[in-house]
């Protein structure tokens, strides 16, 4: 098995079920199996509420699934405590939201230096760091200003540095043009592929963005919580 | 060290939200001003307590058995008693003060004070230090404590009633307040006449030669006469204080325990809404992988620097306002230790820790998917 093939993410059987006080359940995600390779990136796509966002919480280890099995990098997340997943999505995972999800009390280089300062990096070598990944996405000349002196394609820029701070093996992303003009958009996801294919991390987008597809390796289409079509490019 | 070097989150957190930070520390601020004020006026009541007998040259008090203090406690000693404490080996000087509850008439008010009757030959039983006059008096006059003089707009040469006798002050003393009372002071013979009772006194003050053993001599006094209580200076200084804390000390610590708790619910609320309102903050943390611990000390170093900060802000509002409220009521007497100081700094800490209780428990229910919201 090359390098490339290493699976990242390993999923079987998956299904998220909600219940509620007046017993009417949902059902979120149904038997979703999938793998993805390191260097992979996977387009999830579908209508609202077909469960892609609560796929990419589970793989994210940021919701426990009600059967099934992850794995992710080789490890069984599903026993893990919830310490130990904080730990894990801390050396493993790192996250690209809608909203950006930058803390505005924090400047662009602060954003990135938390997530190292929580790796353990103290200062001032993770402000050297931080000003490296920001270069590297092309925002170090605004490495000094609060999210709110900043446009969408800027703050979004950010969070994929961010999400790179860690070095993690898996990025998710979570709709990473919904909140940008198509311009920005294009650019925004131009560069987390770009930087995730160069660094050779495996990346899950979930996204109706249909400009994306032109980036992902694979695609899946999920509806009622169920893969209903997966597509290889 | 981890720690340390990393952004300086908790105190950014509090910055962003300078309103909120500053009603936190406000309220924080004004439940310190309130133990400080505890504090000031505790020690204010032990000092105005034992002032009198740590300024009189006496190195032993003697006073009637079971008699332990000046304040509160009953003590009348035979004059005669004189003659054979004189005959004690080692005795130097000796007089002895009457103590008596008077009511005072001043300027159309009715007051109750502690009037001592000393001897003003003897240095022993004088008012000290004198602000202003004489402690030589003579029949018809007395000496008032500065507070009371402050209260009332008394000077020199002004008068006072005593059952029906008109008493002009000749001297004014500082250290004799007490603050639920103070003492004023007149001539022993005058004290005698007030009380109607002749040669009787509440408590003898003696001074021994030098290199007499005190402890010796207190052991042959009790021995030599019956039925009297011997202290040394130091342990009567301490009774007095004993009993102004015995009186004092629970009322204190009930004020002092509601206005930390008041300081608690000020931190509480406030943090507790700022958790609320940045809960996706929260959830990010969780997110990308704050542990719990690192977001239970992050909301807990924001609660504690607000309450510090509530500390200093308190402090100084304290220092203003003590010298308008002691030019408001005179007979405060306020004082501020340094250990007062620490005690209330140790309790802002503790109000700080107990403030951030409710909301890290408020932080562990946020879940880090509502990242996703």
């Amino acid at each position: 098995m090359g390098v490339r093939d290493l699976p990242i993410v390993e999923i079987e059987h998956l299904a998220k079920t909600y219940f509620s006080n007046s017993s009417v359940t949902v059902q979120a995600v149904v038997d979703v199996s999938l793998e993805v390779k390191q260097g992979e990136t996977l387009l999830i796509s579908g209508p609202n509420g077909s469960g892609k966002t609560t796929l990419l919480s589970m793989i994210g280890c940021l919701l426990k699934p009600y059967s099934g099995t992850i794995k992710i990098c080789g490890n069984n997340v599903i026993g893990l405590s919830q310490r130990e997943l904080a730990l894990f999505r801390l050396k493993n995972i790192g996250f690209i939201f809608q909203s950006f999800r930058l803390l505005d009390f924090l400047t662009a280089r602060e954003n990135v230096e938390l997530i190292l300062n929580l790796t353990g990096m103290g200062r001032p070598d993770s402000s050297e760091k931080a000003e490296m990944l920001l270069d590297e996405v092309e925002i170090l000349h605004r490495a000094d200003f609060f999210p709110k002196a900043l446009s969408g394609g800027e703050k979004q820029r950010v969070a994929i540095a961010r999400a790179l701070a860690n070095d993690p093996r898996l990025v998710l992303a979570d709709e990473p043009t919904g909140s940008l003009d198509s311009h920005a958009g294009q650019a925004a996801i131009h560069l987390l592929c770009h930087l995730a294919q160069k660094r050779n991390k495996a990346v899950i987008i979930v996204s109706h963005d249909p400009r994306i597809r032109s980036y992902a390796r694979r695609i899946i289409h999920m509806e009622d919580g169920r893969i209903k079509e997966e597509r290889q490019i | 060290m981890k720690i340390l070097a990393s952004l300086p989150l908790a105190r950014r957190m509090i910055w962003r939200e300078k309103a909120r930070f500053l009603f936190t520390t406000g309220g924080v601020g004004f439940s310190v001003v309130l133990m400080l004020f505890l504090f000031e006026v505790y020690e204010g009541v032990k000092k105005g307590a034992a002032n009198y007998v740590l300024h009189s040259p006496a190195e032993i008090w003697v006073c009637e058995d079971n008699s332990t203090n000046l304040i509160r406690s009953s003590s009348f000693l035979s004059a005669a008693l004189e003659k054979e404490m004189k005959k004690m080996e080692g005795l130097e000087n000796l007089t002895g003060i009457l103590r008596l509850l008077g009511a005072v008439k001043v300027k159309g008010h009715t007051v109750t004070l502690l009037l001592f009757g000393f001897d003003p030959k003897s240095r022993l039983g004088q008012p000290s230090p004198l602000v202003r006059g004489t402690a030589t008096i003579d029949n018809g006059q007395i000496i008032v404590d500065k507070a009371f003089a402050a209260k009332y707009s008394l000077s020199l040469g002004d008068t006072l009633e005593i059952q029906g006798n008109r008493f002009q002050i000749a001297g004014i003393c500082a250290g004799a307040n007490a603050i639920v009372t103070q003492f004023v002071f007149i001539n022993l013979k005058e004290a005698e006449r007030l009380l109607k009772f002749q040669d009787v006194v509440s408590f003898y003050l003696l001074t021994l030669k030098k290199d007499v053993n005190q402890a010796e001599f207190i052991r042959s006094l009790k021995k030599a006469i019956p039925g009297i209580s011997v202290f040394s200076k130091t342990e009567f200084v301490q009774n007095n204080i004993e009993e102004i804390k015995t009186g004092v000390l629970p009322i204190f610590w009930t004020i002092a325990i509601f206005g930390g708790a008041v300081g608690v619910a000020v931190i509480t609320l406030m943090l507790y809404g700022s958790i609320l309102e940045k809960r996706e903050d929260y959830a990010l943390l969780k997110a990308v992988g704050a542990s719990q611990k690192y977001l239970f000390l992050l909301v807990t170093r924001q609660s504690i620097f607000s309450s510090s900060l509530g500390f200093l802000f308190g402090l100084g509002l304290n220092g203003a306002l003590t010298p308008l409220l002691v030019n408001l009521v005179p007979e405060l007497s306020l004082v501020l230790t340094f250990a007062s100081a620490a005690w209330v700094f140790v309790a802002s800490v503790l109000i700080g820790t107990a403030g951030s209780l409710a909301p890290v428990r408020k932080l562990a229910r946020i879940f880090p998917m509502e990242v996703f919201r």
